[in-house]
């Protein structure tokens, strides 16, 4: 008679994510987020609806990326990183008789961070390659403009969440030539990571946060 | 249990279901809000021993019964559905029919559906499809 099949256990930590200072803070709970140790967590990215801030119907095809930088006793702070459109929203956008102008720019803002942005403008007609340039060159430099002035986090939220600017640029690029549609479609801070070093340190009270978070045993 | 899991369970608590329907077979895989840690994944190979039902909706049906259940019990109350198929140089499109009778099992299971993405990888531009300028000759 063959031995019974061992049951593997593994115990798993719930560790809620919290959004940033710009959308809430400690008020404002994400996620919760599974983990075997709390140090596991770093670095880790979320993704969240548009919709949960935004009231716009379109961004129910928004993702919101955030990313854990920090894990303390009372939960896992995130900072907010990107956002990006589903490819059913960028492809609805497109279509026959139009000319699409795209600007795909790394950005450097006030902080020093480097920021990925892409543009989709669409315009009313078919424009010639002269106008795309300049309407290209136009979105970049707002776009460069308004980097200097705000952190990372505060320009993606200007940029994807609130769309700060949105009216700015279409307008800017109005003079050039028309545009019908306009989004900013994709976003990404490269740069914000906690370097391997660091992660230890980015865990406060380790006992505390293991003894507070909700477990959840595996068994195989 | 569905109508009760969903009262009981958190609504903080949400996963990402990855439903992988290609023409030979379903996977459906489900992990926490970051993609990183597995709660459950299921094959269609798992529940049928004739390899010729591994992409047929009942048996994915099946898999992701299995999945959403195991969810569940881990206290997952909704879930963003991420579908793909084969993609690449082979078809963009997903088994269909396997992905609607899978996504029937997770809300019958009890799961709340966020979102439906189809996240088929799309290349820009790729190599050459095999079986030459004639097609593949059987």
């Amino acid at each position: 008679m063959s031995p019974a099949p061992r049951v593997k256990k593994k115990r798993r930590l719930w560790i809620t994510a919290y959004a940033p200072d710009i959308l809430g803070g400690m008020d404002r709970p994400l996620v919760k987020v599974l983990c075997t140790a709390p140090s596991d967590l770093i670095n880790r990215i979320l993704t969240v609806k548009g919709t949960e801030f935004t009231r716009d119907f379109e961004d129910r095809g928004m993702n919101l990326y955030f990313r854990i930088i920090k894990v303390t006793p009372a939960g896992a702070q995130t900072t907010l990183i990107g956002h990006e459109y589903s490819r059913e929203i960028i492809s609805s956008k497109v279509r026959r008789r139009m000319s699409r102008v795209e600007l795909i720019t790394r950005l450097y803002t006030k902080d020093g961070n480097r920021v990925k942005v892409s543009v989709l403008a669409m315009t009313a007609h078919r424009c010639n390659y002269t106008h795309k340039k300049e309407i290209g060159r136009i979105l970049e430099n707002t776009l460069k403009e308004k980097a200097k002035d705000y952190g990372y986090e505060e320009f993606i939220y200007n940029l994807a969440i609130r769309k700060a600017w949105h009216n700015e640029m279409t307008k800017n690029a109005n003079k050039i030539y028309p545009i019908r549609e306009f989004l900013v479609y994709k976003s990404r801070a490269e740069t914000v990571i906690v370097p391997p070093d660091e992660i230890e340190k980015a865990v406060e009270g380790e006992e505390e946060v293991e003894k507070r978070a909700e477990t959840y045993v595996v068994r195989r | 249990m569905s109508s009760s899991a969903k009262e009981k369970n958190d609504p903080l608590k949400v996963g990402i279901v990855y439903i992988y329907a290609s023409k030979n077979n379903t996977i459906v895989h489900i992990t926490d809000a970051t993609g990183a840690e597995t709660i459950s994944r299921k094959s269609a190979g798992m529940y049928t021993d004739a390899d010729r039902n591994k992409p047929t909706p009942w048996v994915a049906m099946l898999a992701a019964k299995a999945a959403a259940e195991e969810a569940v019990n881990a206290g997952i109350s909704r879930v963003i559905v991420r579908v793909r198929g084969q993609g690449g140089n082979r078809s963009p499109q997903p088994n269909n029919r396997a992905v609607s009778a899978a996504i029937k099992a997770i809300v019958r299971a009890g799961l709340r559906i966020i979102a439906i993405e189809d996240v088929t990888p799309i290349p820009h531009d790729s190599i050459r499809k095999p079986g030459g300028r004639r097609g593949r000759r059987v």
